[in-house]
């Protein structure tokens, strides 16, 4: 992003510019948030989209009821040609084969590379040489695509710093050279991560009137009139009675979930529940069962039978039943079907937890979450936790709730007790760009509608042309987080590396965030790209796609559109 | 195959003729004997050709006797059949216990009267309640006085001008700035180490690394008296732990030794 005096007066022009968009209400030329807003209630209403596109564009801020009411599981992924299916799994087989010979001869010919695994001083290997397989052998392999260093904020385009490695990833060397490439990786769903704007002008303000960090737990001596203010802003933005405010997003969950359950209570989870969540139903000592992934009925059958046995072996009934699902599921894409659990919860009478870390401020008309999203009143929810890091550009979690639960929280969770609140330059970004997304900031009263628009937009655009071109891609429609099939294991190296030779960053996943066989590339969708970068992007995956065979879907296009 | 050799020496009572009874019963009788022959033939062919096999063939035998009769125990399913109609009404039974409980008396006093600060966090505080009177702090972390530093903030606002403030992302995607990779090396030469990684969060450092590196299995020493942060390690990496007594040296050794 553009950092001079020229870009900056022109942010503070009280002149209205009028943005350039195309037909699609994508942005041309230039970053989207340099000019002023513009003087019009609703991006809708522009002069010149034509109807059709007008109605599907208003289809987004439409609280639809969920779009396919129990959906059967997996459906997607049994329209996967049967021969990608077993390439992938030769390429498996062949790979671990190769890792176990490699390993075989390696200690007969060179033991000082296995220094490390072995008894040594009588002092048994950090790692057993079989746990490390995985490690070494396969991820070693594709290491310099991951944790890719950066430079300067992580906005629509990043600053990469290029790397070599000289002994197979090993040891990385910096060239020296620096990068713009494109960013479809980072959480940047509605473009915060700046340095310049009214943001970063109030975090400026906040460090110099209070100070650095509150260097206390929060039931200690670190409560202060900043966090309190941010607290009740946060309740409102989300629509609960209190929040409580966590300095880490990961922490909000391991460490709050064990106040609210121990021995003797069920946790019954989604399959694919985030590691955190994992973690804290892990630490609370309570009882763990799952439910397929996104699937209502298999989460009634599980209840049915856990109420009627009750406990383990004594078969007395269970003291509380918090059901755990997150509201947008980043690694698919999907969001979950909110209606369909509450209508459980009301006939069932357990406790709801969902994790929005994803879709607070990106989903919905009024980018209040998941529940905004669906159009259910938040106060049905028991639990609503989110994070901090996604759509708000700043680090950390919250937990909002009635009074009665953030109350016992700030007492006896371990997040507020031993972990030290939040530092005041992340609570200022916080409250500053809550207060845009709701309207309430004055001078930018249009800005926060206006970004959550455009991230519907690209999210939606982006979606359709890679289903129209073949892809074979997952999620829900107006999900910000588009994730691509690779399948092949040697696929999901070479189109990170494809792609980074065309300049543009990206994420892919494979086995453990994945189940082994589905590894995935991941787009992430930011309201700070315009349409030159989203084409740009589309034709260079296009490229690769051809380049790698990852057209599964080609001439399947009508069936493509039904799942829209 | 034995059998079928064995066909060749033909027992003549094998091939016996119909019985003087006759009829049903004879052929019972004759197959009775037939089957009893067979197996008397097989025994006597095998331990011809090799006795370890016979005397392998009687424990093979033993053994399935003996685990057919063992008493086995169920750690599976204990679950009771219910009908539909009978999980209803146990559903329509079962009230869970409120979510959280009541505050106590003390608990709410306690959350009352937490200290709410107005302004920086220092060497001096104020209280949004006080009326605007500086109080000395003995309450926060502030060993090296760093808090308050002027030109820590300066730096602070010229890296927020350079960075943004979140990064936007895990280390692992596009997370890890020239910032982090320096600081890291930085704290790995002033702590004496050659490497050092960084965590956003103080609790949640020790229980990431702990559970990564002692699993179930593995066995753990530990004073009584560790804080909070280091047994919730602990418990989550399900290793078997050994406390010995705080600070003291001669119980650390005894739970050594044994």
């Amino acid at each position: 992003m553009g950092k001079g005096q020229r870009a900056t007066q022109a942010y503070k022009s009280t002149e209205f510019i009028e943005q350039v968009r195309d037909d699609e209400g994508l942005v041309v030329g230039g970053s989207p948030f340099k000019q002023a807003p513009m003087n019009s209630s609703s991006l809708l209403q522009d002069a010149g989209l034509p109807t059709k596109k007008a109605s599907s564009l208003s289809a987004t801020p439409e609280a639809k009821v969920v779009e396919k009411a129990s959906a059967k599981p997996q459906s997607e992924l049994e329209a996967v040609p049967s021969l990608i299916l077993v390439t992938t799994y030769l390429s498996f087989l062949m790979l671990i084969v190769f890792a176990h010979l490699r390993d075989f001869f390696g200690k007969l010919f060179y033991p000082s590379n296995y220094v490390q695994l072995r008894v040594q001083n009588g002092l048994a290997p950090m790692v057993s040489d079989f746990e490390s397989l995985w490690t070494r052998r396969l991820y070693g392999r594709i290491r310099d695509c991951f944790n890719r260093p950066i430079t300067g904020v992580a906005g629509g385009h990043v600053n990469l710093l290029d790397r070599v490695s000289k002994d197979f990833n090993s040891t990385f060397e910096f060239t020296g050279r620096v990068r713009n490439v494109l960013n479809l990786a980072s959480y940047n769903y509605l473009g915060f991560a700046q340095s310049e704007g009214p943001c970063a002008d109030k975090v400026e303000a906040a460090i110099s009137a209070h100070g650095l960090t509150q260097t206390s737990t929060r039931a200690e001596a670190g409560r202060s009139v900043l966090l309190t203010e941010t607290e009740d802003m946060v309740a409102r933005f989300v629509g609960s009675e209190a929040a409580l405010i966590v300095s880490m997003g990961y922490a909000t969950n391991a460490l709050n979930i064990p106040a609210l359950v121990s021995r003797g209570c069920l946790i019954i989870s989604d399959e694919l529940n985030h590691s955190s969540l994992v973690s804290g139903a892990r630490l609370s000592g309570a009882t763990i069962r799952v439910f397929k992934h996104n699937y209502a009925p298999d989460l009634e059958k599980v209840l049915r039978r856990s109420i009627s046995q009750g406990q383990p072996r004594t078969h007395r009934p269970w003291k509380k039943i918090l059901v755990v699902v997150e509201g947008l599921y980043s690694m698919e894409g999907e969001f979950c079907h909110l209606p369909e659990i509450l209508a459980l919860r009301r006939r069932y009478g357990f406790y709801l937890f969902v994790d929005e870390a994803h879709s607070v401020g990106a989903l919905g008309p009024r980018g209040r979450g998941i529940c905004d999203h669906f159009g259910v009143d938040p106060r049905e929810v028991d639990v609503l936790m989110g994070t901090f890091t996604k759509s708000f550009g700043a680090a950390g979690g919250y937990i909002a709730g009635s009074k009665a639960l953030i109350d016992y929280l700030r007492l006896h969770s371990h997040s507020a007790v031993y972990a030290e609140a939040m530092s005041v330059p992340v609570l200022a970004q916080v409250s500053s760009s809550m207060r845009m997304i709701m309207g309430e900031d004055r001078e930018h009263a249009l800005e926060g509608q206006q970004r959550l628009d455009q991230l519907a937009i690209n999210s939606r655009y982006f979606a359709r042309r890679l289903a129209e071109m073949g892809f074979m891609t997952l999620g829900h429609p107006g999900s910000p987080v588009i994730p691509l099939l690779l399948f092949s294991p040697a696929k999901i190296p070479a189109f990170s590396r494809e792609c980074l030779k065309r300049n543009i960053a990206v994420v892919v996943v494979s086995y453990p965030a994945t189940p082994i066989i589905t590894g995935r590339v991941r787009f992430c969708i930011s309201a700070s790209h315009t349409r030159e970068d989203l084409d740009y992007a589309l034709e260079q995956i296009s490229e690769i796609g051809d380049l790698l065979l990852l057209k599964f879907h080609q001439g399947k296009e009508e069936e493509m559109k039904k799942i829209e | 195959m034995a059998s079928l050799s064995a066909a060749h020496h033909l027992d003549p009572l094998l091939v016996a003729g119909p019985d003087e009874d006759g009829g049903q019963r004879g052929m019972f009788r004759t197959a009775w004997d037939f089957s009893f022959r067979m197996v008397l033939q097989y025994i006597k062919n095998s331990y011809k050709d090799d006795p370890f096999r016979t005397f392998l063939e009687v424990c093979l035998i033993g053994f399935i006797v003996w685990y057919m009769t063992k008493q086995k125990y169920n750690i599976g399913n204990n679950e009771i059949e219910l009908s539909e109609k009978e999980i209803d009404e146990l559903v329509d039974d079962w009230r869970p216990e409120p979510l959280v409980p009541e505050l106590t008396e003390f608990e709410r006093e306690t959350l009352d009267k937490a200290a709410l600060l107005d302004g920086p966090n220092g060497i001096k505080v104020r209280l949004a309640s006080g009326n605007g009177k500086a109080l000395l702090n003995f309450a926060s972390y502030n060993f090296l006085g760093f808090v308050d530093n002027p030109d820590f903030e300066k730096r602070a606002i010229e890296t927020l001008r350079k960075y943004g403030v979140g990064s936007c992302g895990p280390p692992g995607f596009y997370g890890t700035l020239d910032v982090h990779m320096e600081l890291e090396k930085h704290l790995a030469a002033f702590v004496g180490h050659s490497a050092a990684i960084l965590y956003s969060q103080a609790f949640t450092t020790i229980l990431s690394v702990i559970p990564c590196f002692s699993k179930r299995g593995d066995i753990i020493v530990a004073d009584e008296a560790v804080n909070f942060s280091l047994q919730q390690a602990i418990a989550l990496s399900r290793s078997k732990v050994y406390w010995y007594k705080h600070n003291d040296m001669a119980d650390l050794e005894r739970v050594l030794k044994d």
